[in-house]
């Protein structure tokens, strides 16, 4: 008779409760900020280079077009750039295409240049506050502009200045605010990621030992276990006895063959399962030791069993390393997002 | 108990994201009160007027400028 092959194969995972792919649905979330943040329109500007020509002598822009639908947002920025050493007090006036007044509002600001001195050190500044914006939403779409007036134009002493201020205006348009949109896809991502985190491959912890004596830490594994999936983790360290793997030559990668035995209430050995893993150096100059991790060893139990995990692994390996520690951590009720490789019991 | 809150945190911090990017809540539109009151006041913009049944409202200005006092690069710092 043939293997089922194909999707066939899978079905039988999938109704197994340690098959559960359900919570990988927490991923349509943060896939449905990116639609939303792939498909947003990034703000839309358009720019004027005015200039206030004297105090009390307002300027007014072009017209320019914003579109009400209750989601877009227009931001008019402002960059003003006076003389130095003067402050003043700058008017925007928000007008309609028929000229009505929309918004009026102030925005005082100053601009002083000078040298330092402090400590045998020298220098000079140039600072101001000279930027505003303005958010709002239109509630007709139209033609609008901007009038710009500057009154109260003073010099540091309080004199009065006659001087021209040219004004750099910008005139946004978004109908979605793209950085939230970001953060809120890095947000989601993470919880997404936590879900997952708690739901696959933690299962119940039996047992999570270091020690030196693979034997003792073999006999601890002796315990009932429920019906379902196991996963058996090993990793260890080896220390370096020979001079053959230095700082040159530190690369080079030796195999190391575990045998993993499941063996039963009365002895039977149910199943046996070679691993290979390869020694590899660590980059710490101090520390002369190689690591070494074993593929995680996945076991199906289809009844409640009294088990005992037999690992066989050398304390030597080519007279140039020696085990230093041994690493197990050995959980039930395992629950993965998709069919795992499994070892069965005979 | 956890991870369904975790999930519950999920769904509503992505729901609430793209709800507030798309529709910008915290903007006012134009006529309404709320305009002036989410300003950049922290900026120095002071709005001139405000909105009385939908139209704009100028109020008289604020009085001169406050010049350089208070202001400007401080001794010490340069």
């Amino acid at each position: 008779m043939d293997s089922p092959s194909g999707l066939r194969q899978w079905i039988p995972w999938f109704q197994r409760p340690s098959v559960n792919p359900a919570f990988l649905f927490i991923l349509l979330f943060p896939c449905w900020v990116l639609v939303s943040l792939g498909s947003s329109r990034g703000p839309e500007h358009r720019d004027f280079d005015l200039t206030v020509p004297s105090p009390n002598n307002p300027v007014t822009s072009a017209p320019f077009p914003l579109v009400a639908n209750g989601k877009n947002v227009s931001t008019i920025r402002i960059d003003a750039v006076p003389p130095a050493n003067t402050s003043y007090n700058m008017s925007l006036e928000l007008l309609d295409a028929k000229g009505t007044l929309l918004l009026h509002a102030d925005k005082e600001g100053w601009r002083e240049t000078g040298s330092w001195y402090e400590d045998g050190y020298s220098g000079t500044y140039d600072e101001s506050d000279r930027s505003f914006w303005l958010k709002f939403k239109p509630r007709v779409s139209g033609n609008f502009s901007v009038r710009l007036s500057v009154d109260s134009l003073l010099s540091s002493q309080n004199q009065p200045v006659s001087a021209s201020i040219p004004v750099s205006v910008r005139i946004s348009s978004s109908s979605s605010n793209q950085g939230l949109l970001f953060l809120t896809l890095i947000v989601s991502f993470s919880l997404a990621c936590m879900v997952l985190h708690l739901s696959y491959f933690q299962g119940r912890r039996r047992l999570k030992e270091r020690s030196d004596d693979v034997m003792a830490l073999s006999r601890k594994t002796r315990a009932v276990y429920p019906a379902g999936l196991m996963s058996l983790h090993v990793s260890c360290r080896f220390e370096n006895t020979t001079s053959s793997f230095g700082p040159q030559n530190r690369y080079h990668l030796v195999p190391v063959h575990m045998k993993l035995s499941v063996i039963d209430a009365v002895g039977a050995v149910r199943n046996n399962c070679d691993l290979t893993g390869y020694l590899s150096k660590k980059q710490s100059e101090e520390d002369d030791s190689f690591d070494l991790k074993f593929p995680s060893v996945y076991y199906q139990l289809d009844q409640v069993e009294n088990l005992r995990f037999r690992i066989d692994i050398p304390e030597t390996v080519s007279d140039i390393a020696e085990l230093e520690w041994f690493d197990l951590d050995l959980r039930d009720k395992v629950v993965v997002p998709w069919p795992v490789s499994t070892q069965k019991l005979s | 108990m956890s991870r369904l809150f975790l999930i519950l945190m999920t769904a509503f911090v992505s729901w609430l994201g793209i709800w507030s990017a798309r529709t910008n809540p915290s903007v006012g539109t134009l006529g309404d009160r709320s305009t002036t009151s989410g300003s950049n006041r922290s900026s120095g913009v002071y709005y001139r007027g405000g909105y009385t049944n939908g139209v704009w409202v100028s109020t008289s200005p604020r009085g001169t400028a406050s010049g350089f006092s208070g202001r400007g690069p401080r001794s010490g710092v340069k």
